[in-house]
């Protein structure tokens, strides 16, 4: 079964964000589809997991059950509670393995696939501001949105190097060049956004710059050392990013 | 944190990811990955459903 074929249905009904009509269809669907309703169980049953093994409160509760455990040498509750921390005990080191021991279990990732886990195009929120373009970086946003990664750079390059949008539009270019896999003019647009003091776009200049030369296949000691250099930086907002990146490269 | 109710945007700021989008992903990945790991072993899902 591919669970992840169902979850955002399941998760979306559970979280109610399913209009009445699409929870209507979803509960119906539940009684005659076999796989739906295994995976919305698991997702229950996830639930239940992550309700015992992660709220705090109870953590606290069920270590003092414990040590209530070792204090009082009889009782049948005890021994039901001791069984419970046996199986979340479990079921956390089960969590432990998949966040902590699974990336040494891999095959070390292609260059292309850890650019794809990493690349993110810019946010749809920040895209989709205004109904009408009213400059070309506007335009050229909405361009980028839509995928039309030529019409972007055609209105990205109506913005002359001098003006206070040029880093932005640079930015958003490296994106544009991206989508039209011309990665030279992308790792060339990101190199200078990551070269500029522009605070809302530098460090993602410098992050993305790293990711064009890793799917360009054209990684080497300068792009390590620049990664090494993000991954050491704690005020860097892709710090975490680049620390794993450096685990997975290695 | 999120099934203690923390906004996408609080687990991003403390988990010091880059943005919402991100910690939405994580999120996502690791439920998923819990899921399966329980489709697995059925074992342990007999065991939980006897326990919680």
């Amino acid at each position: 079964m591919k669970i992840e074929n169902y979850y955002d249905r399941i998760d979306q009904y559970h979280t109610g964000e399913l209009s009445d009509n699409d929870s209507k269809n979803f509960e119906r669907e539940l009684n005659s589809n076999e796989e739906l309703r295994q995976a919305e169980e698991l997702y229950r049953l996830s639930l239940n997991v992550l309700d015992y093994g992660v709220e705090e409160n109870l953590r606290k509760d069920l270590k003092n059950w414990a040590a209530e455990g070792k204090d009082t040498a009889k009782g049948g509750r005890i021994i039901s509670l001791r069984s419970m921390i046996v199986v979340l005990s479990a079921a956390a080191s089960v969590l432990l393995l998949i966040f902590f021991a699974a990336p040494y279990f891999m095959p070390q990732p292609s260059p292309s696939e850890l650019f794809a886990t990493y690349y993110q195009t810019p946010e749809a929120s920040n895209l989709r501001g205004g109904s009408v373009p009213q400059n070309a970086i506007n335009a050229a946003k909405k361009a980028l949105a839509e995928e039309s990664y030529a019409d972007a750079v055609e209105d990205l390059a109506k913005i002359p190097s001098g003006d206070p949008l040029y880093i932005e539009a640079q930015f958003y270019l490296g994106h544009a060049m991206i989508g039209l896999n011309n990665l030279p003019a992308a790792k060339n647009a990101f190199e200078l956004v990551a070269a500029s003091t522009e605070v809302k776009f530098q460090e993602k200049g410098e992050w993305n710059y790293l990711l064009v030369c890793l799917k360009a296949d054209q990684w080497n000691d300068i792009c390590e050392a620049k990664l090494t250099t993000i991954a050491q930086d704690a005020d860097h907002s892709f710090s975490a990013q680049a620390k794993e990146l450096l685990k997975k490269m290695k | 944190m999120w099934k203690l109710s923390y906004s996408m945007a609080e687990i991003a700021d403390t988990l010091q990811l880059s943005n919402e989008a991100n910690a939405r992903k994580i999120k996502y990945r690791c439920h998923l990955a819990l899921m399966e790991y329980l489709e697995k072993n059925p074992g342990m899902v007999k065991q939980l459903k006897d326990v919680l």
